[in-house]
Order: structure tokens, then C-alpha cells, then sequence
């Protein structure tokens, strides 16, 4: 098997395995179909989602990205650009056993060597030991945040993408390791609790790395009817080498506490998230969402900040330090597509801005930007 | 016409009475096999079950959901008034769950005679038909606060 346990609660898994699943289910002899038959029956089932999208920024002094993964976006390079969101995902999940499954998800987006390389963001097997019950052991998503384990899935999000004030504060879309989950009822409420250890390995651009260790966490969720809490802790070490900033094994850890309301006619949700950071000091972030539906159109309104509270012994200024109201309108024109408008209007104050790259000379650290974003999101 | 419309009301009317609820002609209702134990259930509570956030029944007996297919009418009008949903609302909740590798929707009836049929055959499974289908081997089940 292609899954080494290298240290205790760690598993280091090899683009290898996911290959290897990836075959093992188009195999001529599996039964392989799309996922809107009769999925409870069948052994496997393939299915995937994308975004084709295209954003304009205001500014052509620095490039907008949607990740820090990205070398070139919107504004400096081009005025308009299809890098930022336009991304592809395919997944595969096989039931193995009635308690055993394995799930492999390959993503195709815009990476930091400028090409849309697919990289298996997950590839782990699944025990269910109880229908409330599960341990996963491999490449997982890891729920930090209320909309991070979704966050490749346009369809799935009320906007665009998410938050960058909180994607700044994500240390991983995804982590090598073991996760546990445990879900009970209390009263006619529902309360999830969800425990991971593991790492992740990533590449920046201009050979930046950003490598996490002893990730660890907790994530309590707790859901009654269409109203849900979301609370995380978790700590975690760090090697970041990027633009000239080296850091090593720099705790770190990171608290949230997030709500949503979704009765169907609008919905509303919100977190805070406090991350505590010895090298770059603690960030604070926030954001908060509210939309309505009416007919096949979900207009939404956001609001979002991140900030440091103070510098960490590196005495360097915030990577981030903006504010952004984002207004837009989502259209489910049709079965399982949506058609997303958004602007955002950011204020920058002073941060380095690793979502605004390639600064040019004439950049104003703070000044006001205004993105400008249509997407098509689809699931297959 | 008139005569089999007044027939359909009275019919409405009767299940009306025999399951406690009320229902409107046409209108979905959440059914059971009538060997199923399952009477009475609240609206979380079966919203939880057609989510797939709860694996059982109120007193433990496991609960199998099962979904009418995509674009039939009486799913989306049982979604709608169980929950406020529409399909597509519905279609983003599970594009979440299973890109998380979370879990699986409900097993899909192509028609409302394969949803009774499953239903027949299972009595622990749970489903929604036009409440003029039903007939004396399925029970409504009660949906309170609906």
C-alpha cells in the first residue's frame, strides 16, 4: 500500500496512491457511473465540479490572485483573467465494504508555476465503525472554518469564493494525516465533533515553500434544524520561505467560532477567527454574509477584515491587512449550474498583500481596489 | 371531471383525518410502510433523516430515506414545505456533504410505484408520495410543526 506511517498519527501519502485508485476505478470491469443513477447500489461512483470564471481588476499596478498559490492574475498581467477561479475537480469514492470506502479528488486550478497541473487533493479510506462514527486515514479535508472544506466547490458557496480575509488565515486546504469524527444527538439537536492530526506541503511561488507540521485540531459543530455553531482550535508549526522571509518551525495556533442561518427564503453566516502567531504575530479576521432567494436569484452582501494585531519577533507588517464589502448575485439559471456577478471593493492598509502580487512601482499598499468576477459553477 | 375532483378532495379529506395531518390535494407527504412503528415525527427530526444527519429513528430503529428522482414536482414540494428548500438549494447542501467526503444523498425512486415498492419492501425505510397515492399499506406520517 502506498500510505507510510512515517511518525506516529502521520502518514505521508504518495501522488502514487491516489494514481492508484484513480485506476483501480476506471478499471473496464468496475461499475462506473455518473453519480445522479443509483448510487446506493453501485460500488463506486465518479463526480466532480469546476468554475469557469474570469475577473477584472481595477488596478493594473499589481495582480489580483484568489490563492497565494498563484503567480499572475488579474489587473498587472491582464486586465481580465480566467486564472484566479476557473478550476476543475473529478472525484471518486468506492465502497469497498459496507464500512470501508476510499475517495480520491484530483483538482485542476491555477498553480504557482503558472500552469493547471492536477494535484490530488484528496486521496484517504474511510472506517465506519457506526453510522455516527468514522475514522479517515490519508489525504483529508479539514473542516478549519465553517466554508474552508468546501472552498474548490463554487457551487456548494452562496459567493464566489471565499473570503480571502479568511483564506488568509487557512493553513491548509487539506492535510495529510488521520481524522476522527463523532456525531451525536442532544435533545433534537445534532453535535458533531471532529478531531485531526497531520501536515501539508505546498509550493509558492518564485521556489517559495510553505510547509506545516503537527497539525492538530478540534471542531465542534452543532446543528439544529437550519441554524448551526462551528467552534475550532488548533495548533499547528510552520516553514514558510517566501520574498525573502525565512521561517522555521514557528507555532502557531488558530481559534474560530463561526454561526449560520440558512431557513431557505435567505440565509446569513459569520466567524471570527483569532490566530496566534509567534513569528508574524497574532491576526485577527472576521467575516459575515446575508443574502436572500428569490425565484432562481440569491442577491448576497459580505463583509470581511483581517489584520495584525501586532508584529511577531520577525518585526515584519502584516501579510494582510484589508477590509472588503463584497456584493453580488448568484443564478441557479440551471440544474446544477449557477451563474455568479460579484464585486468586491477592498481597502488596503499597508499589509505586504499576498492576494495582490507582482506590485509594480505605481501600487498604492493603501489604496482601494474593486474586483470585478463572473463564474460558472458546475456539478457533475 | 367535477365528480372525480370531488373524489380526490373527499379522499384528501379522509387521509387527512386517518393521519392527523393536513394535507392538500397534490400536495407531498412523508410515508412509511403501514408495518413501519413510525407515527409521528417533528420536523427537524425529518428533515434530519432526508439530510442524512440522522441515521435512525426517534427511539433507535434505523431510517432509510428515499428520494423521488431530481425534478420530480412532489420531491421539491416536500423539500419546500419540510424545509424551505428548492432543488438547486438542495443539490448545493449535498455538493458539500459529498465533496467532503461526508456522506451520500438518499437511494432515488425513478416514480412514485418504485418509491412504494421500496417502501413495501422495507420497513425502515421512509419516503414522500402525492397524498392521493397513498394507499392502506402506507402510512402519512405526521410532521409536527409543519
Amino acid at each position: 500500500m502506498a500510505i507510510q506511517i512515517t511518525r506516529l498519527g502521520q502518514c505521508r501519502v504518495h501522488y502514487g496512491l491516489g494514481v492508484v485508485i484513480l485506476a483501480a476505478m476506471v478499471w473496464p470491469g468496475a461499475n462506473v457511473h455518473a453519480a445522479d443513477a443509483d448510487t446506493a447500489d453501485s460500488m463506486f461512483s465518479f463526480r466532480g465540479f469546476g468554475t469557469l470564471g474570469v475577473v477584472h481588476s481595477s488596478d493594473d499596478q499589481a495582480d489580483f490572485v484568489s490563492t497565494p498559490y498563484q503567480n499572475k492574475g488579474a489587473g498587472f498581467t491582464n486586465s481580465w483573467s480566467a486564472t484566479p477561479d476557473t478550476k476543475l475537480g473529478v472525484q471518486l469514492n468506492a465502497n469497498l465494504t459496507g464500512r470501508l470506502s476510499a475517495v480520491a479528488q484530483l483538482v485542476s486550478q491555477y498553480q504557482y508555476d503558472g500552469n493547471f497541473r492536477p494535484a490530488l487533493e484528496w486521496a484517504n479510506l474511510k472506517y465506519q465503525f457506526t453510522p455516527d462514527l468514522d475514522i479517515r486515514v490519508g489525504r483529508i479535508a479539514i473542516p478549519t472554518y465553517m466554508v474552508s472544506d468546501v472552498l474548490n466547490v463554487g457551487y456548494a458557496l452562496p459567493f464566489v469564493r471565499i473570503p480571502l480575509e479568511i483564506y488568509s488565515q487557512l493553513p491548509a486546504s487539506h492535510s495529510d494525516g488521520v481524522d476522527g469524527s463523532y456525531r451525536f444527538h442532544v435533545g433534537e439537536a445534532i453535535n458533531t465533533v471532529h478531531a485531526f492530526a497531520g501536515k501539508f506541503d505546498s509550493k509558492l511561488p518564485d521556489s517559495g515553500i510553505y510547509h506545516v507540521h503537527d497539525l492538530k485540531g478540534v471542531v465542534d459543530t452543532l446543528e439544529y434544524g437550519a441554524a448551526s455553531v462551528h467552534v475550532s482550535y488548533q495548533t499547528l508549526r510552520y516553514d514558510l520561505t517566501f520574498i525573502g522571509l525565512a521561517i522555521d518551525h514557528d507555532p502557531q495556533s488558530i481559534e474560530s467560532i463561526g454561526a449560520s442561518y440558512d431557513p431557505g427564503k435567505w440565509f446569513a453566516s459569520g466567524e471570527w477567527i483569532r490566530a496566534p502567531d509567534a513569528a508574524l504575530g497574532p491576526s485577527l479576521c472576521w467575516y459575515a454574509v446575508g443574502g436572500f432567494r428569490i425565484e432562481k436569484f440569491a442577491p448576497y452582501l459580505g463583509f470581511a477584515r483581517a489584520y495584525l494585531v501586532h508584529p511577531g519577533w520577525t518585526g515584519l507588517g502584516p501579510l494582510i491587512d484589508q477590509g472588503t464589502v463584497t456584493l453580488g448575485v448568484r443564478w441557479d439559471f440551471m440544474k446544477n449550474t449557477d451563474l455568479k456577478l460579484q464585486l468586491d471593493r477592498t481597502a488596503l492598509h499597508g499589509g505586504f498583500d499576498e492576494f495582490f502580487i507582482n506590485q509594480q512601482v505605481g501600487f498604492n499598499p493603501n489604496g482601494t481596489e474593486h474586483i470585478l468576477s463572473v463564474a460558472v459553477d458546475f456539478v457533475f | 371531471m367535477r365528480g372525480n375532483t370531488l373524489f380526490k378532495l373527499m379522499l384528501a379529506g379522509v387521509l387527512a383525518l386517518a393521519g392527523g395531518a393536513t394535507v392538500a390535494l397534490g400536495d407531498a407527504v412523508a410515508v412509511v410502510s403501514a408495518k413501519s412503528e413510525v407515527t409521528t415525527l417533528s420536523k427537524v427530526q425529518m428533515a434530519d433523516i432526508f439530510l442524512g444527519k440522522a441515521t435512525h429513528f426517534p427511539g433507535g430503529v434505523t431510517a432509510v430515506p428515499i428520494d423521488l428522482e431530481e425534478g420530480s414536482s412532489t420531491r421539491d414540494d416536500f423539500y419546500m414545505k419540510l424545509m424551505g428548500k428548492s432543488a438547486a438549494q438542495l443539490k448545493a447542501y449535498w455538493t458539500k456533504v459529498i465533496f467532503t467526503g461526508r456522506g451520500e444523498p438518499p437511494r432515488e425512486a425513478p416514480n412514485s410505484v418504485v418509491m412504494k415498492k421500496l417502501l413495501l419492501e422495507n420497513s425502515a425505510a421512509i419516503g414522500y408520495l402525492e397524498a392521493n397515492l397513498v394507499d392502506a399499506s402506507l402510512r402519512v406520517v405526521t410532521v409536527v410543526g409543519e
